[in-house]
């Protein structure tokens, strides 16, 4: 069952070209009213591997992310899923196809209990119709399972989430997503609430997915998470991919770079060689 | 099949444990496990109930009143009047609390309340089966409710404004149909009618059984089924229910619907006890069902409340109304100390709520 990933973490990079993307966004465009929020943005992520979008604040990140979770429709562009063309309306598509999101803005039911959110929208239920039974019994006995396993404290799984500090909720949206993501988990931004010994958890819980095939997109602003976890950086400035480079194979320096804009010119080329769209592009 | 994807992923996830940071599920685990056990105790999970409150609240004042009252108030016939008040703006504020868990807002149920009995009425007056009567006027609810939705949604305002416009509305249509004339049902009465709101024994009105009933079933759909569970998530934070793959839109308008579908029943209910029915009637319930809800622990802002609390927020109001009466106080001191306990049973929510769990937030 355990997919066998890399030991230690490290990529061959070389191993991760030959391999087709299981997601990825091709030319997308998003405007709001006159803000050009995205612009021809194309994103590969392969499964096996973590991805990591930066920017500063109002690049787009959230933009890009909320697409590829189907909260918002692009203006334009395509999204594939294992090479096959997919059109998302609506994150309940997303999540049937096992893409799974922690958006930025913390997204619990704040009154319902720790396991009603972690199933919020795919309630396990006895009978039919619109009075199907929640089996409420499974649902808590699955979600301290899912919570344990993640190293998670929370007092009390029945208790409102309302009543738990941000960084568990933090843990409980996490969780939700590590437990249902089968095939690409998205994170906006997942630790900015947590501390230290939280942040080490959830990072190593990434590259425990990583390891189990999932492709891991993640948009942070924290660069030595980026380098500690990634394998790929996507750069991106006022809604344009502006570099793209294997973590290994580049520096927290050309990063700020990029994000800046102190490198001007055009779309720069990565440095493991490859164009930002081809490759990808069918 | 997502069931066997979830155990693929519990296993990965199991197998995270090990593999955190050291330190972790040691004494920390140990402590976490005990308070755990704790502050699932009995005593601790009645007290954490946000109504629990709200009921001693509700049974101290039926001690006082019974004592103020030199024994009148607590009496059968009076509990057989209250009762019977009660259940006519208890069934209204069924579907106001269900619809204020799921964020909204319905201040056109009084006017959606007697415009439906009034139909009622009118057709029963005019020979049509009292069954074919009820369906229409429960139709008419229940489209009320849907148009408040559909507005809602699509036009994507408040639905405080909403269903203010559909008050003034309804109210106008209202009048300009029966001419502010009162409608009577001359006997004999239909049996339908006695089912609705006739005696039941001698103290009794059948409409409490409605209204028990009624809470009980919706009760049970709150809190055990999915629709329940959306209605809360939907209330409780929108764009989080959105993110969770809720049909927000549909659950909205469902909650709408059945607020609207209640006030008809209602409506049809006094009818039934009245055996007529006007356009004054049901002209305060709005804001009374609002604040038995409120007074029951529903949150203003959505997302909380229970249908114990419906009752019994309902029941103090009810309880008010006559026990000053009793009590020999005049009964122009009812909307007075409404007021006066609104506020408090909110402070007191809110209080109590921060004094049990806040404490170890
Ligand atoms: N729903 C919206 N309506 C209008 N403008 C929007 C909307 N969402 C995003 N924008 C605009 O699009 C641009 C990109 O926003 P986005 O949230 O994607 O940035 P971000 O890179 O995630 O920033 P941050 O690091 O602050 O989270 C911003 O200028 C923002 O104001
Ligand atoms: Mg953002």
């Amino acid at each position: 069952m355990e997919a066998h990933g890399e030991p230690g973490g490290g990529t061959n990079a070389t191993a991760q070209q030959e391999q087709a993307p299981v997601f990825h966004m091709e030319k997308i465009c998003k405007h709001f009213g006159g803000v050009q929020a995205a612009i021809d943005v194309s994103i590969a992520l392969r499964a096996r591997e973590v991805v990591a979008l930066v920017g500063n604040n109002g690049a787009g990140k959230s933009t890009v992310l909320r697409i590829a979770s189907g909260v918002i429709e692009p203006d334009s562009g395509k999204l594939y899923l294992d090479g096959k063309q997919i059109e998302l309306h609506g994150p309940r598509e997303a999540r049937a196809l096992g893409m799974e999101t922690v958006p930025q803005e913390l997204s619990l039911a704040p009154h319902l209990s720790v396991a009603a959110n972690m199933f919020l929208g795919r309630e396990v239920v006895r009978g039919w119709g619109p009075l199907r039974i929640l089996n409420k019994s499974l649902m808590r006995r699955r979600t301290a399972e899912l919570i344990g396993g993640f190293g998670i404290h929370i007092p009390n799984l029945d208790g409102r989430v309302f009543d738990l500090s941000g960084g568990q909720q933090q843990g409980v949206a996490i969780g939700r997503a590590l437990a249902w993501g089968s095939r690409v988990v998205i994170l906006d931004e997942p630790t900015a609430a947590l501390g230290i010994e939280e942040t080490a958890r959830v990072e190593s819980t990434l590259l425990k997915m990583r390891e189990a095939g999932v492709g891991v997109l993640l948009v942070s602003h924290n660069l030595d998470q980026v380098f500690r976890v990634s394998d790929r950086i996507y750069v991106l400035r006022r809604g344009r991919i502006v570099g793209e480079r294997m973590t290994n194979a580049t520096t927290a320096d050309e990063i700020v770079a990029l994000i800046t804009g102190a490198t001007t010119g055009t779309v720069e080329v990565g440095q493991s060689g490859e164009g930002v769209d081809n490759g990808y592009a069918q | 099949m997502t069931a066997a994807q979830a155990g693929t992923n519990q296993q990965v996830l199991a197998g995270a444990g090990p593999a955190g940071p050291p330190g972790q599920g040691g004494p920390a685990g140990a402590a976490a496990r005990t308070s755990r056990l704790g502050s699932s105790s009995l005593a601790f999970r009645i007290l954490r109930q946000r109504e629990t409150g709200i009921v001693l609240v509700g049974l101290l004042m039926f001690v006082v009143f019974s004592v103020l009252s030199n024994g009148t108030f607590d009496s059968v016939e009076n509990w057989g009047g209250i009762t019977s008040t009660a259940a006519e703006l208890g069934i209204v504020t069924i579907g106001v609390a269900l619809l204020m868990i799921c964020g909204e807002f319905d201040l056109s149920v009084g006017a959606n309340f007697s415009f439906a009995a009034l139909v009622m009425a009118t057709m029963i007056q005019d020979h049509y089966p009292p069954g074919a009567a009820l369906v229409v006027a429960l139709a008419i609810g229940a489209g009320i409710g849907l148009l408040n939705g559909l507005v809602t949604v699509t036009l994507d305002i408040p639905s405080f404004i909403t269903t203010l416009g559909a008050f003034f509305l309804w109210t106008g249509v209202t009048l300009i149909v029966t001419g502010g004339e009162t409608v009577t049902i001359l006997p004999p009465t239909p049996a339908l009618l006695n089912v609705l709101g006739g005696m039941l024994g001698s103290q009794i009105r059948s409409e409490l059984l409605w209204w028990l009933g009624l809470a009980v079933v919706v009760g049970v759909v709150l809190q055990r089924t999915v629709t329940g569970n959306w209605f809360f998530a939907v209330g409780g934070k929108r764009l989080a229910a959105v993110e969770a793959g809720v049909p927000v839109t549909r659950t909205r308008v469902l909650a709408f619907v059945i607020c609207g579908l209640f006030a008809a029943f209602a409506g049809a209910v006094q009818l039934g006890h009245l055996d007529s029915m006007s356009a004054s009637f049901g002209t305060t319930y709005q804001l009374e069902a609002i604040a038995a809800s409120v007074v029951g622990g529903c949150a203003l802002m959505g997302g909380r409340g229970s249908m114990l609390g419906a009752v019994v927020g309902t029941l103090i109001l009810a309880m008010l109304d006559s026990g000053l009466i009793l009590s020999g106080v005049s009964p122009y001191w009812y909307e007075a100390v409404v007021g006066v306990i609104l506020v408090a049973a909110v402070a007191m929510h809110t209080r109590v709520g921060q004094l049990v769990s806040g404490a170890g937030a």
